[in-house]
């Protein structure tokens, strides 16, 4: 059961093709991986699903939380984000001047139920949406492990704790289709084999679909169920980890061709 | 939780009630201490805290930068003016008048801000810029015989007095503070502090901002109205470009969206000027003077002291000068 289906997908920046007929298929809660080498358009791709960036071509066909299947191509973010669509940042774009949970209270003003007006006289229903958010987002820190630290503001955070937090951030908007682009940039291998796990942890728990971008090899081949490979704005292979590993494509495209 | 909120409404409210006893008794006959020309101050004090707070919702909070709330002020201005004159200043027609003040501020600014908050940073500085002088022009311009032209209305019954100002305040801060402690307040933050993330979480940009815009530029308008019933003769050069900085200086004094920083800085900037109004000729400078000295320790990350002492301190100072970094 595809949960996202995307068909033709290109863009162009004036003259440079940097996606061209691009088409991917994402199961209902899998673990899916985009690979490629630098400048190769994963992240552009990104841009695409989550409407930071309109596509010239193509369409991009959702699942979104309630079941209906609705194109999100040329959304505005704000729209897809309604829609279900969450994602993570390669240069982590936190709210750094705010509290590590009013962070993740931000991911979810979308679901208020108050208007301005309640929310100035402190009418019930905004005490009931405040007591709900912090409860929701207190849980969802608890899950990364960053309880202790919520009213520490996120420029404090050491850095693999802001990624941590950017993850718990795109989850608490209720997304169900997460885009997480580098998550284990920058880590050592002890934190990139923890954060695989809160990965996994947190895919089962809130029923997620997620689709990352990582240049660490051994990381995407261990957790990614399937991944398709980009290489100058086309896909140049789909399939396991263990197809893709002996694929001479992928192999040409990272470390060039052979010399008969 | 619950019970932590309503204790410290409580403070609040006492604090309030406190504040206002206390003037109130400085400004008696027999006490003086806040005789009748510092009470014109303490009025005016007042109007400048209104005026902050809005526009610290704008830039402060929601990192918008207008130069225009001068111009929103006008239009509450003329409109409770005009409606005073035309009816009369019992306290109904005074309420009446600064709400509609306010509403027609804000509905100016709701249809200014469609357009204009698309730009960003000193694009919209400089259409808000514009826009202010735009207003202040064709106040200027239209209807001699209804808004006076370059002179202005006079004549304009003095209704504001010491309570509307102070009521005036303490609403504005408790809806501004209401408004940053809500969600809608976090959105106003995620917005300054990084657009495409605020964005991507489901934050509709164009709206938040236009709601900030649409509640500072109503404060504005409030302001205005309690401003035409302190002076009584109101004028189209009152509003202009300058008036504009003087409410963003108080702003960026305090402290960009420190609401509390807002409050002081006002009362601070007209303690200030009344402090050198005996040194006539040179008190311009030494105000221009202070303020560039303020904004020197104030600017950066560091609080006051923990500048001043890195300044003062000998042997950092040294290793600054040998240290490359």
């Amino acid at each position: 059961m595809s949960v996202l289906k995307v068909r033709g997908l290109n863009k162009n920046f004036g003259g440079l093709k940097a996606v061209s007929d691009v088409n991917i298929t994402v199961n209902q809660g899998e673990l899916l991986g985009l690979i490629g080498p630098n400048g190769a358009g994963k992240t552009t791709i990104f841009n695409l699903l989550t409407g930071v960036y309109v596509p010239t071509t193509g369409t991009v066909r959702l699942k979104d939380v309630d079941g209906n299947k609705i194109n999100i191509n040329g959304m505005k973010p704000h729209i897809t984000a309604r829609h279900g669509i969450s994602r993570t940042f390669q240069n982590i774009r936190l709210f750094k001047n705010l509290s590590v949970v009013d962070n993740l209270k931000i991911g979810m003003h979308k679901n208020i139920r108050h208007s301005i007006f309640e929310a100035i006289l402190r009418l019930p229903r905004f005490i009931r949406d405040e007591k709900m958010f912090e409860q929701q987002a207190m849980y969802i820190l608890s899950l990364v492990g960053l309880q202790d630290k919520h009213a520490e503001f996120a420029m404090n955070l050491p850095y693999g704790e802001q990624r941590k937090l950017e993850i718990a951030r795109a989850i608490a908007t209720g997304a169900s289709v997460i885009f997480l682009d580098e998550p284990a940039a920058g880590m050592n291998p002890s934190e990139t084999e923890d954060l695989s796990k809160l990965i996994v942890k947190l895919k089962d728990e809130f029923h997620l679909t997620v689709i990352l971008i990582e240049h660490d090899m051994k990381f995407v081949m261990n957790l990614c169920e399937r991944i398709y490979v980009l290489d100058f704005g086309s896909i140049i292979a789909e399939g396991l980890p263990a197809e893709i590993q002996s694929n001479k494509r992928v192999i040409e495209a990272y470390l060039g061709e052979q010399v008969e | 939780m619950k019970n932590k909120s309503i204790t410290k409404s409580l403070i609040g409210l006492v604090s309030v009630a406190v504040a206002y006893v206390l003037i109130k008794i400085l400004m008696l006959p027999q006490v003086n201490v806040i005789n009748p020309f510092y009470q014109t101050i303490v009025l005016k004090m007042f109007i400048d805290i209104t005026l902050a707070l809005g526009l610290n919702l704008i830039t402060g909070i929601t990192g918008q930068f207008s130069l225009g709330h001068a111009g929103f002020m006008s239009i509450g201005a003329y409109s409770a003016a005009l409606f005073v004159m035309k009816t009369s200043d019992s306290l109904l027609n005074v309420l009446l008048a600064a709400l509609i003040g306010a509403c027609a501020a804000a509905f100016i600014g709701f249809l200014i801000g469609i357009p204009t908050l698309r730009l960003k940073g000193d694009y919209l500085a400089i259409a808000t810029l514009g826009l202010g002088e735009i207003i202040r022009i064709v106040v200027q311009n239209v209807d001699q015989n209804l808004l006076g032209g370059a002179a202005g209305l006079s004549g304009i019954p003095l209704y504001t007095n010491f309570e509307v100002v102070f009521f005036g305040a303490v609403i504005t801060f408790i809806v501004i503070r209401n408004l940053l402690k809500s969600s809608f307040g976090r959105a106003c933050i995620a917005v300054r502090e990084d657009e495409i993330a605020a964005e991507s979480m489901g934050i509709n940009l164009t709206n938040i901002k236009i709601l900030a815009f649409v509640v500072g530029t109503f404060f504005a308008g409030l302001a205005g109205a309690m401003y035409s019933g302190y002076v009584g003769v109101i004028q189209p050069k009152d509003f202009g470009f300058m008036k504009s900085i003087d409410i963003l200086m108080i702003v960026v004094l305090g402290g960009l969206g420190n609401i509390w920083g807002t409050v002081i800085a006002a009362i601070a900037l007209n303690v200030l000027s009344v402090a050198l109004q005996d040194f006539a000729e040179v008190r311009m400078i030494i105000y221009a003077a202070l303020l560039v000295l303020i904004m020197l320790f104030k600017s950066g990350e560091s609080p006051l002291f923990v500048k001043l002492r890195r300044i003062f301190s000998l042997p950092k100072l040294k290793l600054s000068m040998f240290s490359k970094k």
